[in-house]
């Protein structure tokens, strides 16, 4: 199985010298589900913000398909065939569920109104909602507008972060069941969460992180049931 | 020789007078990063504050109390930190923009006020024969000069040293916590806006009493003694010296005044009459380049603050 | 009354051009530019020089005051003075921008530049009052007892086109819809492929053709003098912020607010006081309604 994405020992913060992501190496294949777990302020978003080149990288490799996208300009994201989804703020709220999408595909030429159509239909509910302002989208509406932002590109890969925040209990399985089915269709997700154990039962494999580094690898399940992960991440002591 | 000195202390007089200006424009910009594009329009109230106070009577003008120069000096505070109270209230929980534009809207005001309400102010004739603090116990102008001088010395050195007490204060550590960490400050309980408020207004009487300084220097006022240009010459003196530290504001202030009044005098000598107005024109160019320069290649200024910020602030500035 | 507002109304056109422009830099580039209202100066020197150089046409468009010449004017001041708000850009703001310089800092920078914009038309065109054309016109009655010049009725006309063409732009087209994105969240717009630097390019050129439009239009109106951009600083920022920072039609909305109220101002304040108008209302929003009158539905 070839890696879709490969990070090498990256090495990433807000400002220089004061690394906040300290060598961090990850793999993700196509179809594949990855949560990265971790308590607060261990660097989880901020490694995700690095490989989309919203933070500044200070070391290491990010490499796509075996092209090194490391540290590249945001805004060449999704025609190198990734896709993005920021935390919360991630549709514009004075925009049109439309104009949302047509932002989402202001690289593309001809094929934009065939891309618009599919994201459509993917998700009906944006349909209803085409002319509406992002304000007054539900929690749960705003997370599919993003997602489906994020799909119009055709990406390889998509890197979410805490797709699950601020959204009631029973969207946050629908989002997941969401992605869940993207990943068997072949793409290749990575994913920061807050949500750990929810987050763990649909992936295939996770990371632990702390104080900005890896510490622990495995398949979901296999961290589902470490009793240290448990510990540590899973249970009391689970910031939310 | 005599009028070298004469003319020298009479240079260095007004510069302190901006000094003090300049000082009041750092304890808002330097200290508290409040912007304040309307500088001269506080200089001009304590201006004229002062000669309404302790001008001589005149019958068709409304004011002229003949009060005593330092009853003019209170006046003066008290009328620019009424009129920094009015704008103040209005901007300090906006965006900084909101303060930026409305200062320079009060300044264009005061002027416009200046210029017409002719039955306080007399108009653009300006209000003369103002009399100078204890003139009359001196034989030369030399001699008033030099005592004006030792005045505006010990002015600048009280209002440096008030500074310093207030900064180095409870009051003054909260205003550079807000200053350097907003959020922080305000999760500490601080009431931001009030800090700010009260900064402000601090500033804008510093520069009301300048404003007075000067009236009291020169002895009549005119609204073309408070033109916008002596905004930006404020602004760039504390830019130039650095701001956020007082003695650079006063360095500042000597320097810039050099710079102005050497290039003026250039101007006047050099230049034919047909091109006064272009001369003049290039020495406020000079002034905007130097303000532009320093912002792009030397942001501390000749002797900026010496770097205490913490790395929360430095996160601010990104 | 008639005729104060219908010169508060011509005023007011002039001033939504500007205001557009202040609005644009204070919802895309988040900060207040100073030196926008020289940009309208500018546009109108730009013209002169032209007109200066191609000469005025023998024979003008019916009762207007100009002819084929002053329409070339209009394009070239236009594209000039896009031109010099990009150069300023790269030579300054871009640089701070870079840095990652508080927005304080970019304020405090267009203020240094307005000061060097002014004086710099002072230098090279002296501190005089010159106008476009010396034909003289004359006014027509089109109500009782309101007089207007043909050339006023042109300047709205086009006023019109140029704010409904920015309007059809800013809603429909690939580029207006990314200049409200970055307006709202420049990190969220890149991560969608826009290139947020030249959108901001964008917003230059656009800002500083409009005020080209309306300095030709000033110029061709009332008169050019070096200090048209420091009278316009206070009307136009009080139009963007009455319309609410970002809102380009909340910019037209206020640009006539003010043109309005300066006009009929006469009938209850001297009118040595008229300047003094934008800024009680700037003090009228800051109290009441901070966000301005469509500062919700702005970006």
């Amino acid at each position: 199985m070839s890696a879709v994405l490969a990070i090498d020992d990256l090495v990433a913060g807000y400002v220089a010298d004061l690394p906040i992501v300290t060598g961090v190496s990850m793999t993700l294949s196509p179809g594949e589900l990855v949560t990265i777990i971790g308590p607060n302020g261990a660097g989880k978003s901020t490694l995700v913000k690095a490989i989309a080149g919203l933070v500044m990288v200070m070391g290491g490799r990010v490499r796509l398909e075996g092209n090194d996208i490391t540290g590249i300009q945001t805004h060449r994201l999704p025609r190198s065939g990734v896709g993005y989804v920021a935390q919360s703020s991630n549709v514009f709220t004075s925009l049109t569920v439309h104009e949302n999408l047509r932002v989402a595909a202001h690289t593309l030429g001809a094929e934009r109104s065939e891309r618009l159509a599919d994201a459509y239909e993917m998700f009906p509910d944006l349909k209803r909602y085409r002319d509406q302002k992002g304000r007054v989208l539900s929690g749960g509406q705003r997370q599919m507008l993003a997602l489906g932002m994020a799909l119009v590109c055709r990406p390889r890969v998509i890197l979410l972060d805490e797709p699950s925040a601020g959204l009631a209990p029973a969207i946050v399985q629908d989002v997941f069941t969401r992605l869940r089915a993207l990943a068997d269709s072949g793409l290749a997700l990575l994913m920061v969460e807050q949500n750990a154990r929810a987050a763990l039962q649909l992936s295939d494999r996770g990371y632990v992180m702390a104080e900005g580094a890896a510490k622990i690898e495995g398949p979901a399940n296999d961290l589902l049931a470490d009793p240290k992960v448990a510990e540590i991440y899973l249970g009391t002591r689970r910031a939310r | 020789m005599m009028g070298y000195v004469s003319y020298l202390s009479f240079f260095l007089t007004l510069a302190l007078i901006y000094g003090i200006a300049t000082m009041g424009l750092n304890m808002q910009w330097g200290f508290t990063g409040l912007f304040n594009a309307g500088v001269v329009g506080f200089f001009a109230i304590g201006g004229y504050a002062y000669a309404i106070v302790i001008g001589p009577d005149r019958p068709d003008l409304v004011g002229g109390f003949e009060l005593p120069f330092v009853i003019g000096l209170l006046g003066a505070l008290a009328f620019s930190a009424l009129a920094a109270l009015i704008v103040g209230l209005a901007t300090m929980r906006l965006r900084s923009h909101y303060l930026a534009i409305s200062t320079f809207g009060i300044a264009l005001t005061i002027q416009l006020v200046a210029l017409n309400f002719e039955s306080l102010t007399a108009g653009n004739l300006g209000l003369i024969g103002l009399g100078r603090p204890l003139e009359d116990a001196f034989d030369t102008p030399l001699g008033f000069n030099l005592f004006y001088l030792g005045l505006m010395v010990v002015a600048t050195l009280i209002v440096y040293g008030a500074l310093q007490l207030i900064l180095h204060s409870p009051w003054g550590r909260v205003l550079r916590a807000i200053r350097e960490d907003e959020e922080a400050a305000i999760s500490l309980g601080k009431n931001v806006s009030r800090f700010r408020l009260e900064a402000f207004v601090i500033g804008c009487s510093l520069m009301g009493l300048a404003g007075a300084f000067y009236v009291g220097s020169i002895g009549y006022i005119s609204p073309f003694d408070f033109l916008p240009i002596v905004t930006f010459q404020i602004w760039t003196m504390l830019i130039l010296g650095g701001s956020g530290n007082n003695r650079g504001a006063i360095l500042g202030a000597i320097v810039v005044w050099g710079v102005w009044t050497s290039s003026g005098w250039l101007i006047s000598t050099v230049l034919p009459p047909a091109w006064q107005v272009r001369g003049a024109a290039s020495q406020v160019i000079l002034i905007g380049l130097i303000l532009v320069l320093t912002l792009l290649y030397r942001p501390r200024g000749l002797i900026g603050e010496r770097v205490t910020v913490s790395s929360g602030a430095k996160l601010n500035d990104r | 009354m008639g005729q104060l507002i219908a010169d508060g109304i011509l005023t007011g056109a002039v001033l939504s051009l500007g205001a557009i422009g202040v609005t644009l830099t204070l919802g895309i580039l988040r900060f207040a530019n100073f030196s926008h209202s020289e940009l309208v100066t500018w546009g109108g020197y730009f013209a002169l020089t032209f007109i200066a150089f191609a000469g005025t046409s023998a024979e003008t468009f019916g009762p207007l005051s100009f002819g084929w010449s002053f329409v070339g004017a209009i394009i070239i001041a236009g594209i000039a003075t896009a031109g010099l708000a990009l150069i300023v850009d790269a030579l300054v703001f871009s640089r701070l921008r870079r840095r990652r310089a508080a927005e304080m800092t970019l304020v405090f920078a267009s203020f240094g530049i307005a000061l060097l914009l002014r004086h710099i038309i002072v230098l090279i065109f002296g501190p005089h009052a010159v106008y476009y054309t010396g034909t003289l016109q004359f006014a027509v009655e089109i109500l009782p007892g309101v007089r207007v010049m043909p050339d006023q009725i042109l300047v709205l006309v086009l006023t019109l086109l140029f704010v409904l063409g920015l309007h059809l732009t800013l809603k429909f087209s690939r580029l207006g819809i990314a200049m409200r994105a970055s307006a709202e969240s420049p990190d969220l717009a890149r991560v969608h492929g826009v290139d947020v630097r030249v959108v901001i390019r964008w917003t230059w050129a656009i800002g500083g053709g409009l005020a080209a439009a309306a300095g030709v239009f000033y110029g061709l109106t009332v008169q050019l003098r070096p200090e048209i951009g420091f009278a316009l600083l206070l009307p136009l920022f009080t139009a963007a912020l009455l319309g609410g920072s970002g809102s380009v039609y909340g910019a037209v909305i206020g640009g006539l607010i003010i043109g309005l109220s300066e006009s009929l101002s006469v009938l209850i304040i001297p009118t040595g006081y008229k300047q003094a108008v934008p800024f009680l209302i700037l003090l009228l929003i800051l109290y009441l309604r901070p966000r301005g009158l469509f500062g919700d539905v702005a970006k």
